[in-house]
């Protein structure tokens, strides 16, 4: 997919819902997703006349341990700005927002790129900044009526943006951010961080360049990437189309573009010359705040998922489990403590991957998992993979510990000398397909081996009986 | 004044046009000379909003129809102190004007001479108290709203420090500035009044202050031995009526020989307020009322074919002349290219005038000054000119840009019998002291006890 020719450019900002229990300038309740339409609006989030903003401290709080977790600096002085236009969802006429103090400054966020191969490759995002403000509401537009519709619940949501320099250089490096940056929200428990729900919502910023040039290429803006499939998938469409444009030999405009999946083209949707002027100015009703004084200490983060994923790979954790088990903080959080109870961490892996999707285990916040992981990865090493199989059906059948079932004679691992016998029944009993082997059909190995795993009820290691009938074979 | 008249009859005529919506209520005003608000009568102007059957206008057509579903924390306040709520006052719409001739819905004239203005933007407030109606008032003073009107009148008019009481509940105007300020006959009256309704507001308003609240009425001692009284020269200019300017000295005397120490200071960025204050207010105006759109309350053209049509339609019809003015103004100064130029710098000299009060207050406890340059003028003498009509604030407006209160008080009368109005300012959270020189001066004159009625 990378061009040789010509490498993307891509910048991110980032709307992250912070999930707190009321909004950012009034108490009216946060959580409007089974609400009516404006049931959770009060005088102050409907704009009414002779209302005042006051300042939801934990948003604050929130947005501040955000910006930390990010590498942003915490800057002494901060303060709210208008940004001001009209449209029916933005109940004042302005958006409190901030302007040129946001509540982080610039740093720097490093994570891990996991490669096609499986490699990990450690990169490094610059973080311009990150502020706070608030949501509009939403407006639908109903079919064939001549009115639209205004639903304010969400209009006054604490929100924290996060802005990047644009230092992705794939699509896919942008779509791995995302998803970091969900894991990251999520474990410092600030928002849920649901893309499908608008919690996590993106617009891009992408130039394409020369491999090689240091000169930035003129960008355009991606609307509305809320997914993260079209964080990808719409940043591949616009890198096509750039490089398009730039081999015939013409120029590419500034503008903001949306991503249509049916066509999986982007469109254009306005031009850089019907840009507003938003006439920021400093919020008269909030005075300014001193973010170091509250009290926010980076200490008091959780172990980061970069350094706790880190930390796994290290023990042995295989990629794919960990890229797995990172979605969510919540089987994050009982992994690690699964992790800390065994000495077997590439086992536990193992383990851990086996019953993550079982609904029986995963309840509870993981416990019943982590009891067969810690319990399995102790003593079972030896087991095949139907092996492990049949151990967690029993588990969950029985309830009974990992150590107990093992007692069956099912789960012995077979010493070589019992399995030697058992593959010579195999090949006795396989005449033909034994010829066919000879005879150059590779595959037909997988007979015998399949019978072997029959006769031996699934306990013996597939790999291993594999390699045995070929060297039988092979000496015939 | 106030034990004279109990149990007031709310059915007397309002001749000054002092209302908007006057309120069928009982009220007596016994409690108050001790300093008590239980059933006492206060006219509220109608840019504070009250959740009740009547509507609550900022004297625009475009909040015409608009009822409150909240009580501003002031109105709350003051049922909760037993007050009696007389009803709506008029004003200059959106508290924009020195005349309360910008009112969308309502003419007031001044009680002592019908030719002419009351001040304002609070005239309806000033004008119910002067005429006898209510013994109190509250207002709201953005540049001079609550004592200009109050020295038009010929009451007492009192603008506490910016942070003092919330501003939940009044219609924004310009939100730096704002703050609710009291109209009394006395100064006594006006501490009462501010006793109730002082104090800070964590719940619904971000720039109010957590600070002790004093017992205002204890401080008027009637004492002003040794305190040190500033006359800033800036405040003396050409052009100021004659009468004002000798009532104002004639008061630093009487000062003096009560004990007081008089000396002339210096506020020279003083000359930059007016430019500055018509830079900040209408930037912030023109945010403040961007809300008024016709999308969710108060006026929305019906027949508006399109989204920007509503818009612009219900803001054509709904907002007068000087409210557009303003917020063209606003929207001009904040624009890019522009911002630095007017607002940043605007904003960077309000810091130096703050400096410079912050200077002078070093060495003088209160500052003596005319409130305003001349007496009432006549209705419609100022109408066509808005600079001039913007000029009558030029005393007023400091105290608003450095957050500090301010107090108008009776001086005398000028040979038309308009009342003349002193202005005491003070430092920042120093109400005391202000009101304590308001009244020790007031106690040797007779002023406040005269109503229009008796000059004719």
């Amino acid at each position: 997919m990378p061009d040789q020719k010509y490498e993307a450019v891509i910048g991110l900002e980032v709307h992250v819902q912070l999930a707190t229990k009321s909004k950012m300038f009034c108490r009216c309740d946060n959580q409007s997703e089974d609400a009516t339409p404006n049931q959770n609006t009060c005088p102050v989030c409907l704009g009414m006349p002779g209302t005042l903003p006051v300042p939801n401290q934990t948003a604050i709080e929130w947005a501040i341990k955000a910006a930390m977790a990010l590498g942003c600096t915490i800057p002494g002085e901060s303060k709210f700005d208008r940004k001001q236009y009209f449209y029916p969802d933005l109940p004042k006429g302005y958006q409190i927002s901030q302007y040129d103090q946001p509540l982080g400054g610039p740093g720097t966020f490093e994570f891990d790129l996991i490669t096609k191969d499986g490699k990990v490759e450690p990169k490094k995002v610059g973080i311009t900044r990150l502020h706070l403000e608030e949501d509009a509401g939403k407006l639908t537009h109903p079919d064939g009526a001549d009115y639209s519709l205004v639903d304010l619940n969400r209009a006054g949501t604490p929100l924290a943006e996060i802005v990047t320099e644009p230092d992705f250089r794939s699509p896919a490096e942008a779509k791995a951010f995302m998803q970091e940056l969900r894991l990251l929200m999520r474990t410092i428990g600030v928002s849920d961080a649901d893309m499908e729900k608008g919690h996590l919502r993106a617009d891009a910023n992408i130039s394409i360049r020369k491999v090689g040039d240091k000169k930035l290429g003129t960008k355009t803006e991606l609307k509305n990437l809320n997914s993260f499939k079209f964080v990808e998938k719409g940043l591949a469409a616009e890198y096509k189309r750039q490089i398009e444009v730039m081999e015939k030999g013409e120029k590419i405009d500034q503008e903001t573009r949306g991503f249509d999946e049916a066509k999986g083209k982007t469109v254009s949707q306005r031009g850089k010359e019907e840009a507003h002027d938003y006439r920021y100015f400093p919020e008269p009703d909030i005075p300014p705040l001193a973010p170091k004084e509250l009290g926010v200490n980076a200490k008091g983060l959780p172990e980061l998922p970069v350094a706790q994923k880190r930390s796994w790979r290290k023990a042995g954790v295989h990629s794919e489990v960990i890229t797995l088990v990172g979605q969510d903080p919540v089987e994050v959080k009982a992994f690690a403590t699964a992790l800390e109870g065994t000495t077997d961490a590439s086992a536990a892996g193992r383990f851990w991957l086996l019953g993550r999707n079982n609904k029986a285990l995963a309840k509870d916040e993981f416990k019943s998992l982590m009891r067969f992981t810690i319990e399995a990865s102790q003593d079972t090493t030896e087991l095949s993979g139907p092996q492990a199989k049949q151990l967690l059906a029993k588990f969950i059948e029985s309830g009974k510990c990992v150590k107990e079932l093992l007692a069956d004679p099912a789960f012995q691992p077979m010493d070589n000398a019992d399995l030697g016998s058992t593959v010579d029944q195999a090949i006795k009993d396989n005449p033909q397909p034994v010829a066919d082997f000879q005879s150059g059909n590779e595959n037909a190995d997988q007979v015998i081996v399949g019978a072997v795993m029959k006769a031996t009820k699934g306990s013996a290691d597939p790999g291993t009986v594999s390699k045995l009938v070929r060297e039988k074979l092979a000496k015939r | 004044m106030s034990s004279q008249s109990s149990d007031v009859s709310r059915q007397t005529s309002d001749s000054t046009g002092a209302y908007l919506n006057r309120y069928d209520v009982k009220a007596s005003m016994d409690a108050l000379a001790n300093g008590s608000l239980k059933d006492v009568p206060v006219a509220i102007k109608d840019i504070i909003v009250v959740a009740n059957d009547y509507p609550s206008t900022a004297a625009s057509k475009i909040l015409e129809p608009f009822k409150s579903p909240y009580d501003a924390t002031v109105i709350k306040k003051l049922s909760e102190a037993g007050a009696v709520i007389t009803g709506k006052t008029n004003l200059d719409e959106f508290a924009m004007g020195s005349s309360t001739e910008n009112s969308a819905l309502g003419k007031t004239v001044n009680p002592w001479d019908e030719s002419r203005v009351p001040g304002g933007s609070s005239g309806g407030s000033a004008a119910a108290v002067a005429s006898g109606d209510a013994p109190l008032a509250l207002g709201t003073d953005t540049g001079g709203s609550v004592r200009q009107p109050a020295a038009f009148c010929g009451v007492v008019g009192f603008k506490p420090t910016y942070g003092r009481v919330s501003r939940y509940g009044l219609v924004a105007m310009a939100s730096s500035l704002d703050q609710a300020g009291m109209f009394g006959r006395k100064v006594e009256d006006v501490a009462t009044l501010l006793q109730a309704v002082a104090g800070p507001d964590q719940e619904h308003d971000a720039t109010s202050v957590d600070q002790p609240i004093p017992d205002f009425r204890k401080a008027l001692t009637g004492d002003v031995k040794g305190l040190k009284v500033g006359l800033p020269k800036e405040y003396f200019i050409d052009g100021i009526q004659s009468e004002v300017e000798k009532a104002v000295r004639t008061a630093a005397d009487e000062l003096k020989a009560a004990g007081a120490e008089v000396t002339e200071v210096s506020l020279p960025h003083t000359k930059y307020s007016i430019a500055i204050y018509y830079i900040i207010m209408p930037a912030e105006s023109s945010s403040n009322l961007a809300r008024y759109d016709g999308i969710r309350y108060g006026l929305s053209v019906p027949d508006a074919t399109s989204l920007l049509d509503t818009y612009l339609e219900t803001r054509e019809q709904g907002f007068g002349d000087e409210v557009k003015r303003r917020i063209m103004l606003g929207t001009y100064v904040l624009s890019a290219g522009y911002y630095d130029a007017y607002y940043k710098k605007a904003e960077a000299v309000r810091s130096v005038i703050r400096q410079e009060f912050d200077e002078v207050f070093k060495n003088v406890d209160v500052l003596l000054t005319p409130t305003t340059p001349t007496t009432a003028f006549k209705i419609g003498e100022k109408t066509d000119d808005p600079l001039r009509m913007y000029l009558n604030d030029i005393f007023t407006v400091p105290a608003n840009l450095a957050g500090l209160p301010a107090i108008s008080v009776p001086a005398g009368f000028d040979k038309q019998g308009l009342p003349i109005g002193l202005q005491l300012m003070g430092k920042q959270w120093d109400e005391e002291t202000v009101l304590r020189t308001a009244h020790a001066y007031e106690s040797k004159h007779d002023w406040h006890a005269k109503s229009p009625g008796d000059s004719k």
